[in-house]
């Protein structure tokens, strides 16, 4: 068991609400090549990812105890269900470091493990309707053209049934929902691609637990969020966070939630994150790029309005302000501005310039040195998405 | 206390579109009050005398948030949420809750500095599907109307089931379900991009009611989907069934079953399976809900699963999904009949083959029973289609690509991109395809002539 986190409050009463994690990531598939995929590389970025899925949880005030931890803007933060448990199962398996610098061993996503794993946080999250769960997915993925079935590490490894080291998202999902009364999110960085291979197996690749899909859910609220769309391919750079990941964790670092009322407390539901990875995804990429990615259509049932993370202070928004023409950008500055704080002016001359600022009222514009062209300016907009591009057309 | 009364302009006969869910925001952005408005509802909302300025922000069901600053210098303060001001004619008011027409009003005025796309030919056909059949039939349209880079015709859509296509030089093939029992609108407006299709297709009824809230739930938007359900009252929903309006139960169904609300209300879906026999929607919540039953009874979901695939395609696009999900949740692997296969084969093709998040079911095609996940561009008597390779690139396509970018793909080999000729239940031959192509090609109707 490779328990990266588990908390003292945990420890005394296992059934409080607390938020249990499940992180797994498969990068090195080493026994592909047997299975018949020899042209696929490893992938390097699983690893990354779940390094940084795991960072920011325990960065927080419950993973850091009894050291300060982060603020909630740049860490896991839940005060009604806190951090209970992390287990990691990662390939390649090589040790994590925690931010405390405790060195925790991980053991090998292969779906034996993976299998186990799933079951042991199923028992954590247990009957409570107030306790999270979090399933998080990087690796190889692939799609019959509607559902999506994922890949251990050891694909291959039984190269007469290579498809038995795989697992099938929605039937875990309809299985899970049954067994815990637990808001449940899963995050899957994986692709969503067609596969025939997949399709025209006798044996269709199971669930990571056994269940029924019938009857009635005890959990009324989970959602699965995908990193990429049916039949659509998921992407990153080697070596580092997956392009899903980074957009997640950006949107998770403050950049969303959903104000409860009369209090300082910003929920950051699943319904607000969907939204906010989404314009992070969006932001990353170019118009045009033929390896264009988009969130999954969404799936689960609920309202999705239970807090995943919360945080203490108000959600910051990334403005990205340019001009049209692009020309004018070496004698063109940009600006942001609000009542009681000077004028934030930036140039161009870099591309379109950035300001991450809280949401709230704002008033943005354009102007010129020697007054090239008249001042352009939008008053009294309220930033209340994660993040907002203008540009200014300069006649 | 204060009162700020916020509504909505536009056509009261439009009420049901331009209803949105809307936050009340003070300077910091902090949380006041929200609430719901239309051309007719007029939401009354009460603020502290010490509030002097609110935001007003609307979130719309393309995502899209529109904002009004409110000043509240008396005791009654009145702000409008300007959905509609988008808009280059009346007529095209219903589109601007579902996709932004901003660009083609600045087209109009001239005001737009860069060149204007080119739309190239577009045309449609409408199928009817009459004993099982799928046939193309004449477009008649009620009403037409145009301007520059915009359309917009009216079909007067009678029971049963019918499927539009749309297509052209610049257009992917697609049909998309038509609800009916009344005057469908179909808009056809110049892209905002230049990538992509030319043209954004847009289908609403001339007379809509609860669909609006499939909008926001086909998108995921659970929380604005629930405030409008609340507001539509979720428990009376389903009584547009008493009202003749199959397309707004249904709706009503799909959401009450989403929000695990529908258990209580079993005999009405009853009642909507039997009283409307063309809809599939309804024999598919009846089977997802079956399902979702403590004592649920496996035939009694495959015998709602049988009449859906019988029935057809479903109006809404959460129903493709949905019969997916319950069709593999009863699927006995290797001791599953051919049938069963075929028309879960077949279903899952379908769902696919989808192109749009919007509310009503929309697929990439040919022809009713040829969807496709590559996509066809072209004349009706000359299809042209694109391998797709950039956006389904192969196994072997990402091998030979700078090794720059890592994908998480996994072996598509030797892929046929086009998965033709299936349909519910049963898998048609080549010979009715082209029959289809035929007809297609006989009954299309010219929408865009390729001169703008």
């Amino acid at each position: 068991m490779s328990l990266v986190f588990e908390s003292d409050a945990l420890k005394l009463n296992s059934t409080a609400p607390a938020t249990h994690v499940l992180l797994v990531a498969c990068g090195e598939y080493p026994d592909l090549a047997k299975a018949g995929y020899g042209g696929l590389a490893p992938l390097t970025s699983p690893r990354q990812s779940v390094d940084a899925m795991a960072n920011w949880f325990l960065s927080g005030v419950d993973g850091m105890f009894p050291s300060v931890g982060l603020p909630a803007e740049q860490a896991f933060h839940n005060p009604e269900a806190p951090l209970g448990s992390i287990e990691m199962l990662a390939s390649p398996a090589h040790d994590y470091v925690t931010p405390l610098g405790q060195s925790k061993p991980v053991t090998r996503s292969v779906l034996i493990n993976v299998r186990e794993a799933y079951k042991r946080w199923l028992k954590r999250l247990g009957e409570n309707p107030n306790s999270r769960g979090v399933f998080y997915f990087c690796g190889h993925g692939v799609g019959d053209g509607v559902d999506q079935v994922l890949i251990a590490d050891d694909f291959g490894t039984d190269s007469e049934a290579p498809w038995t080291a795989t697992f099938h998202v929605s039937n875990t999902c309809q299985a899970s929902i049954r067994k815990t009364k637990a808001t449940l999110l899963f995050l899957i960085d994986a692709c969503m691609e067609f596969s025939p291979d997949l399709v025209f197996q006798i044996n269709a690749p199971q669930a990571l637990v056994d269940g029924k899909k019938s009857g009635e859910p005890l959990c009324t609220e989970w959602q699965v969020l995908r990193a990429t769309t049916t039949n659509r391919q998921a992407y990153a750079q080697p070596n580092d966070t997956a392009r899903f990941t980074a957009a997640l964790l950006q949107a998770l670092r403050g950049y969303c939630g959903q104000q409860r009322a009369g209090q300082m407390y910003f929920d950051v539901t699943a319904a607000q994150l969907r939204e906010a990875t989404s314009a992070f995804l969006s932001k990353m990429q170019k118009p045009g790029d033929a390896k264009w990615q988009k969130l999954g259509l969404s799936q689960g049932d609920g309202t999705w309005n239970v807090g995943i993370h919360v945080l203490t202070k108000r959600p910051s928004v990334l403005v990205e302000l340019d001009i049209n023409p692009v020309g004018f950008r070496p004698v063109a500055q940009v600006f942001m501005e609000r009542n009681g704080t000077p004028r934030d002016l930036k140039t161009l001359n870099g591309g379109p310039a950035q300001f991450v600022v809280p949401r709230g009222d704002w008033t943005y514009g354009a102007c010129a040195v020697g007054n090239l062209f008249p001042e352009k300016l939008c008053t009294d907009q309220q930033l209340s998405q994660a993040v907002v591009t203008y540009r200014f057309d300069i006649a | 206390m204060k009162q700020l009364i916020v509504s909505v302009p536009g056509a009261y006969s439009d009420e049901r579109l331009l209803t949105v869910p809307f936050d009340v925001l003070g300077p910091d952005g902090e949380l006041l009050a929200n609430g719901i408005a239309s051309p007719i509802n007029h939401e009354a909302i009460v603020l502290e005398d010490n509030v002097q300025r609110v935001h007003v922000v609307a979130r719309l069901p393309n995502n899209q948030c529109v904002q009004r600053v409110c000043r509240l210098d008396s005791e009654v303060n009145v702000v409008q949420i300007p959905i509609v001001t988008d808009s280059p004619h009346e007529w095209l008011q219903w589109v601007t809750p579902f996709r932004s027409l901003s660009h083609l009003r600045s087209q109009q005025s001239g005001q737009q500095s860069e060149p204007v796309r080119r739309i190239g030919q577009v045309w449609m056909t409408l199928w009817a599907l009459r004993n099982g059949s799928w046939a193309a039939e004449d477009v008649t349209p009620n009403e037409q109307m145009r301007d520059m880079g915009m359309r917009q015709v009216s079909l007067d859509i009678p029971d049963g089931q019918h499927l539009l296509q749309v297509g052209g030089d610049s257009v992917a093939w697609r049909l998309v379900s038509l609800p009916p029992r009344g005057l469908v609108r179909v808009a056809l407006t110049r892209s905002t991009t230049n990538e992509g299709d030319s043209i954004d297709v847009t289908v609403g009824r001339s007379h809509p009611m609860n669909e609006l809230i499939m909008s926001y739930l086909t998108r995921g938007a659970a929380m604005e989907a629930s405030l409008l359900g609340d507001n539509w009252k979720a428990a009376d929903l389903m009584l547009y069934e008493k009202l003749d309006d199959p397309v707004s139960a249904a709706a009503g169904a799909y959401f009450l079953l989403k929000l695990k609300r529908l258990d209580s209300r079993r005999h009405w879906v009853e009642n909507l399976v039997n009283w409307f026999p063309y809809l599939a929607d309804s024999a598919i919540v009846a089977a997802a809900l079956a399902l979702q039953s403590n004592d649920s009874n496996e035939e009694e979901v495959r015998a709602y699963l049988k009449l859906a695939v019988d029935r057809g395609l479903p109006v809404f696009g959460l129903g493709a999904s949905i019969l997916v999900e319950t069709m593999a949740a009863v699927h006995r692997g290797d001791n599953e009949s051919e049938m069963f296969r075929a028309a879960y084969r077949s279903a899952q093709i379908y769902n696919q083959a989808r192109c749009s998040k919007g509310a009503y079911f929309a697929f990439y095609g040919r022809s009713p029973e040829q969807p496709s996940w590559g996509q066809t561009y072209g004349t009706p008597d000359n299809p042209l289609t694109e391998l797709a390779d950039s956006n389904y690139p192969s196994w072997q396509h990402s091998v030979q690509k700078p090794q720059s970018i890592e994908r998480k793909l996994f072996g598509v080999r030797g892929v046929e991109n086009r998965l033709i000729v299936h349909s519910y239940p049963v898998i048609k031959s080549r010979d009715i395809a082209e029959n289809m192509s035929m007809q297609r090609q006989t009954k299309a109707f010219s929408i865009f002539d390729g001169d703008e």
